[in-house]
Order: C-alpha cells, then sequence, then structure tokens
C-alpha cells in the first residue's frame, strides 16, 4: 500500500498509514508498512515523558471510583460519551464495525510514524459510546506495543465506572482481538 | 392501581364450623353471601374484611422466592424477562434437589431398586409431558437438550433422509434462529430451497403468502406458534390443514405457546412439535420434540452412542424403537423429572386460567406502554380477534435499547432484553438494528408493568435531559 500524503486532514498526522481490518478469515494477511526511515525494535523503546496508558486507566478508574451515586457515575460516563468527536460516515462502515450482539460499534485504528497508535470511534447507543470513549481516553496516544500489551484484565479496572463489567470487558476483548489480529 | 387481595382461608374455616359443608367460592361478602344459609348468625358477626379477587400473579408468585430479591442499587427485582427463561416455582426445585438426595441413579439399565425408581419416575416425567400436548402415545416424546436440539433432530435426521435437490422448506422471516439455521444447513447439505414468509402491515407473518407459497414442491413447513417478538399467534390448524394437503409436513415451534396456553397437538394436528423446559418453569438442559409415531418409527439416529442401541456388532449395529433411538447417552434425568414436576405445578393453575389472566397482562402491558410519547411497538395491535402474548418488543426514538435496559436494570431493578432476540432476519426486515422487550408469565402483576413504565419514563427522561 503505497503511503498518502494528502489523505485524512481529521488527525492532521503526516506520514501514517490507515490501518484496515476486517475479521472475516478470507481476508488476506493484514500488514503494516511504516515510515522506513522511522524503523525500531521493540526492545529499544524509549521511555517517553508522555503519561502512559496504564496510569491514564488508574485515573479513569479513580474518578469513578470516587462517585459515590451509581446515577452520577452513569451522567459522568455519557459526559464521556460527548467527548468523542463526531465520526465521519465514510468510517461508520461494516469494516470498522466491532461485532457485538446489541450495539453497533465502529473502530477507526491508526498508527503513526513513529508508532504511537491513535483510535476513534462511535456508536449508535450512549453507553458504549462511553465506553469506547473511556477506552480511548486510555490508549490514545500510547504506543503500540503498550496497547498492545495490555491485556483484558489490566482494563477491568474500569469496570468501576459502575455498571456491568461485562460490557466494558466484551468490548475490550475484541478490540484486543482486532489489535492481535493486525500484527 | 389493583388492590393487594386478601387470601381467606375459607374453605377450612367453613369446615370448621360445618365440616359437612362445601366449601364457599371467592368472593366472600359478609352479610350478602348466599351459601350462607345454614351458617349460625355467630359466624355472620365476624369481621372479616371482604375479599378482593387475588391475580393469579399475586397467589402464585410466593411460590418463586427469587422474585423476592434486590439488585444493584437496592431495587427489588421485577423481572420481565420471560421469554427468555422463565423462573422456577420451589416445587420444581425441591423435586431436582430429591431425585439427587435421594434416588439419583441411571435409568433404563440396572435392577437395583434406586435404579427401578429413578427409572420409573424419569418415563413417568414423559408420560407427563405425552399427557400435556394430548400426545396420544408417551412413545411419541423425545427429550432432548432444549428445542434447538429437538428442531436440529428432525433437520437430520427427517431432513437427510427425505429432503433431496429442489425440494422446498417454507417458514417464515419472524422465525427464531434455531428454526431457521438447521435448514438452512438441511438445504446446503441436501439442495433444498428455503422460502420465506413476509409479513403483513400489521406486522403478522402473511398467511396468504405462505398458502401462495405451498406447492408439490413444499415438503416441510416450519413455523413459529407464538413470535418471541411480535407477541403474533399463528393459526397452527389452518397452517398444519394447508401443508398436509400438499403432501408436506409441519413442524412447529412452539417454545412460546406451550407454556403459556392449551396446546394440543392431536387438535392441531401438526407432525412435529418442539418446545423448551426453560420456558414452562422447568429446568435448563431439557426440552422435548413430540413427533407422530409413523414419522419417528422411520427416522434413522441423529445422535449415536448407548441407549439408542438394540445390539452393537463390531461392523454394524441396530438401533431402538422411537423414542429411545433419539436419546442417546445418559439423558438428564433430575431435570426430566423436573420438567415433570413443572408440567404438575402449571396443571394445577390450568392453563386455560394462565391464558387467560395473561390476555388481561398483554393488554395491560400494550395499552400503558403505547401510550409513552415515542415508543414503538412491533407486532400486531391488540383487538377483539387479535390476542397478543403477554410480551412487547419496542423501541423509543432517539434511544438505543440497550441504554434503555442498562439503565432499567441499574436504576429500577427492571430486567428486560436488548438485541435482536435471536430473530436478526425478522429485525433487518423491520429496519432496525435491536430492539427491547418486556416479556410477562402468569407470576408477574399489574403492579410490575406499573413499575416498568414508570422506570421506563424516567429513563426516557434521563437521556432526553442530555440531549
Amino acid at each position: 500500500m503505497a503511503i498518502d500524503d494528502d489523505d485524512d486532514t481529521r488527525l492532521r498526522l503526516p506520514l501514517f498509514k490507515p490501518v484496515n481490518f476486517d475479521i472475516h478469515p478470507s481476508s488476506p494477511p493484514i500488514s503494516i508498512s511504516t515510515n522506513p526511515i522511522s524503523t525500531f525494535s521493540c526492545s529499544t523503546v524509549t521511555v517517553t515523558p508522555v503519561t502512559s496508558a496504564n496510569s491514564k486507566l488508574q485515573t479513569v478508574a479513580a474518578e469513578f471510583n470516587s462517585i459515590s451515586e451509581p446515577i452520577d457515575r452513569v451522567k459522568r460516563l455519557i459526559k464521556y460519551a460527548s467527548q468523542l468527536p463526531q465520526l465521519d460516515d465514510s468510517v461508520r462502515v461494516s469494516a470498522n464495525r466491532v461485532m457485538g450482539c446489541t450495539a453497533q460499534v465502529w473502530l477507526d485504528v491508526r498508527m503513526d510514524s513513529d508508532g504511537t497508535m491513535r483510535f476513534l470511534a462511535d456508536s449508535d447507543s450512549e453507553i458504549t459510546k462511553a465506553f469506547c470513549s473511556c477506552l480511548i481516553s486510555v490508549l490514545d496516544g500510547a504506543k503500540s506495543e503498550e496497547v498492545l500489551g495490555m491485556k483484558t484484565e489490566d482494563l477491568g479496572d474500569l469496570n468501576v465506572v459502575g455498571l456491568h463489567g461485562t460490557k466494558v470487558d466484551s468490548r475490550v476483548n475484541t478490540w484486543e482481538k482486532k489489535e492481535d489480529s493486525k500484527f | 392501581m389493583s388492590i393487594e387481595g386478601v387470601v381467606l382461608k375459607l374453605p377450612s374455616f367453613s369446615q370448621l364450623i360445618n365440616p359437612n359443608r362445601t366449601p364457599l367460592k371467592f368472593p366472600f361478602n359478609f352479610p350478602n353471601s348466599s351459601s350462607s344459609s345454614s351458617y349460625s348468625s355467630a359466624t355472620a358477626s365476624l369481621s372479616v374484611p371482604a375479599a378482593a379477587p387475588v391475580s393469579l400473579g399475586h397467589s402464585t408468585r410466593p411460590d418463586f422466592e427469587i422474585l423476592y430479591q434486590k439488585v444493584n442499587n437496592g431495587s427489588k427485582l421485577v423481572y420481565l424477562d420471560n421469554a427468555a427463561t422463565s423462573q422456577k416455582p420451589s416445587a420444581v426445585i425441591d423435586a431436582v434437589n430429591n431425585y439427587y438426595k435421594s434416588y439419583n441413579s441411571n435409568v433404563h439399565r440396572g435392577i437395583h431398586f434406586l435404579s427401578a425408581k429413578a427409572t420409573d419416575e424419569y418415563e413417568m416425567a414423559r408420560r407427563k409431558v405425552a399427557s400435556f400436548v394430548n400426545a396420544p402415545e408417551s412413545s411419541e416424546i423425545v427429550f432432548t437438550r432444549n428445542a434447538t436440539e429437538a428442531i436440529n433432530l428432525v433437520a437430520y435426521s427427517w431432513g437427510l433422509s427425505n429432503l433431496k435437490a429442489g425440494d422446498e422448506i417454507v417458514v417464515t422471516i419472524a422465525e427464531h434462529h434455531s428454526s431457521i439455521v438447521p435448514w438452512q444447513i438441511l438445504s446446503e447439505k441436501t439442495g433444498a430451497v428455503l422460502k420465506f414468509v413476509s409479513l403483513t402491515e400489521d406486522e403478522v407473518p402473511d398467511i396468504k403468502v405462505l398458502q401462495d407459497l405451498l406447492s408439490k414442491k413444499t415438503k416441510l413447513v416450519a413455523v413459529h406458534h407464538v413470535s418471541n417478538v411480535l407477541a403474533s399467534v399463528l393459526p397452527i390448524k389452518d397452517i398444519a390443514q394447508w401443508a398436509h394437503d400438499v403432501g408436506a409436513r409441519i413442524l412447529v415451534d412452539a417454545c412460546q405457546s406451550v407454556p403459556h396456553m392449551v396446546v394440543d397437538v392431536q387438535d392441531l394436528g401438526v407432525d412435529f412439535l418442539v418446545a423448551s423446559s426453560h420456558k414452562m418453569c422447568g429446568p435448563t438442559g431439557i426440552g422435548f420434540l413430540y413427533g407422530k409415531s409413523e414419522l419417528l418409527t422411520a427416522m434413522p439416529p441423529f445422535l449415536g452412542g448407548g441407549e439408542m442401541i438394540s445390539d452393537v456388532f463390531l461392523d454394524h449395529s441396530t438401533y431402538a424403537e422411537p423414542p429411545s433411538r433419539f436419546e442417546a447417552g445418559t439423558p438428564a434425568i433430575g431435570e426430566a423429572i423436573g420438567l415433570g414436576t413443572a408440567i404438575d405445578y402449571l396443571s394445577q393453575i390450568g392453563m386455560q386460567k394462565i391464558h387467560d389472566y395473561e390476555v388481561e397482562l398483554a393488554n395491560y402491558l400494550y395499552e400503558n406502554l403505547h401510550a409513552i410519547p415515542g415508543v414503538r411497538i412491533y407486532g400486531p395491535a391488540p383487538s377483539e380477534t387479535v390476542h397478543r402474548a403477554a410480551l412487547c418488543s419496542f423501541n423509543v426514538e432517539g434511544l438505543h435499547p440497550t441504554d434503555i435496559a442498562t439503565f432499567l436494570d441499574q436504576q429500577h431493578g427492571v430486567a428486560i432484553r436488548s438485541g435482536h432476540h435471536c430473530a436478526q432476519p425478522l429485525h433487518r426486515y423491520l429496519g432496525i438494528n435491536a430492539s427491547a422487550r418486556a416479556s410477562l408469565y402468569f407470576y408477574n402483576t399489574k403492579e410490575d408493568v406499573d413499575d416498568f413504565i414508570r422506570a421506563l419514563e424516567d429513563t426516557i427522561a434521563f437521556f432526553t435531559s442530555f440531549k
């Protein structure tokens, strides 16, 4: 796939490759071609000064933990939903669907040249959108290794958002599977 | 708001006064009771309050301990997901416990005491099922894991040996996945063609279209009796007749009818009928297939193993007669016995009584839900001629059903279902991704419906406030 410099002004990140994935077993193996100049191996990732995904996770968890009334947690959750930018219709396509039984979720995953992950998501359910927003606030801007290194259990801390953990768990599970299938 | 009925144990009271007297009937009103002529004046001076008729929901509720709990933020549970599964009365739980405590043993073999008792109870359960659906012989009842397995049994056993390329199977687009997917698999294997009946404007399967689809090519008609989404009821007796007129067989998915009304397989004239125990106050893990004996006798086995054989040699085996032929391996013995007890429990109330009460509840639910602005209920509107089942699948404008169900549960303890209810083709046909569904059973009350409606109004107000 050729690098498309003038594509996508949304994120305003140069030199990134849109990563498309789909879950059909017949699809060709997915490969990512990063900018050949900035090659690196996992063992030489330097510690960046930005907050790690893990600490962002703890912050979100602590935030919800501090809210005692369940209804206030739901209100806080819905506020998270409103923080998600409106997704283009071009992103709300079946290739970007994260499969789940009840609500529809669209996920757009991109990796820019230095291995930073960028996520966009949307859902037709407010609560699911809010979960996506929480997950994105934790994972967006993280390095790809960090995202891949996160296990569903780590994100279990997000269960304190006061609603049944299973939603977050199962959603996260499918996100992680998508991540694994990409790399 | 209906009045909590006062239950007076009148028969025993009257027997105390006059043991030879037949029990008085409800409602009992002082001093106008016409049947109190032989009572002494002393009884008439007792200040017992006039008893309002107790609804079936109120009188049966105490049998279901599980309903008396608080969930989440301390709200009392309001269980409205009965189309997904029903709760079990103590009698059923006790029966299963008692089986395991007192006479657990493998059935159909072994000569010892426990084994004989287990076999007796297991076969008695089979007779109870047969009698419940008015099957002529108990050998026409095959125990399966559930209705889904029963349908697969017919697809693999009857279907594979009776269908060929070009044959047609007629189903409706409102079928549960369990009565679509097995036929799709069967079609792939045999080259048979699946034909789907669409809905009318009233959102019921169009029986005119169904009739038109029937032809000499039709070999099987597979339809639901009561729809788990639309709440509509199909005229099975007529459909069976039309199917037989073209030489086809009919299989009825009775999962949503057997628990809620009188179902008589002889009167309906069906060839196959399936149902699941867990939707009718029985345990999970057991269900049944009713099949006409001439059909079952001609069918090859489904699963192979012990129980379903007659003799086993190295190079071949001979098979048992139905129903054993289709019951390979050790069955769910305790569960079958539990189902038998569930049938006893339901029969004691009376299926007609259950049905009549649920029609009342169904109307109450529909009217109250319909009155909320922005609510869209699927399926036909109830009327003199159209009786809906006591369930409503619905959507609220601008809200996702998952959000509704989540908030109802979290804030109000109200349990409903959201999703496609194993009816994706139906949802696609209706142009929606998902719906919310509230479904009742005879132990629900009008108060449950009131709680649901209030909670739903609060839910809608909550989400609307963010817009």
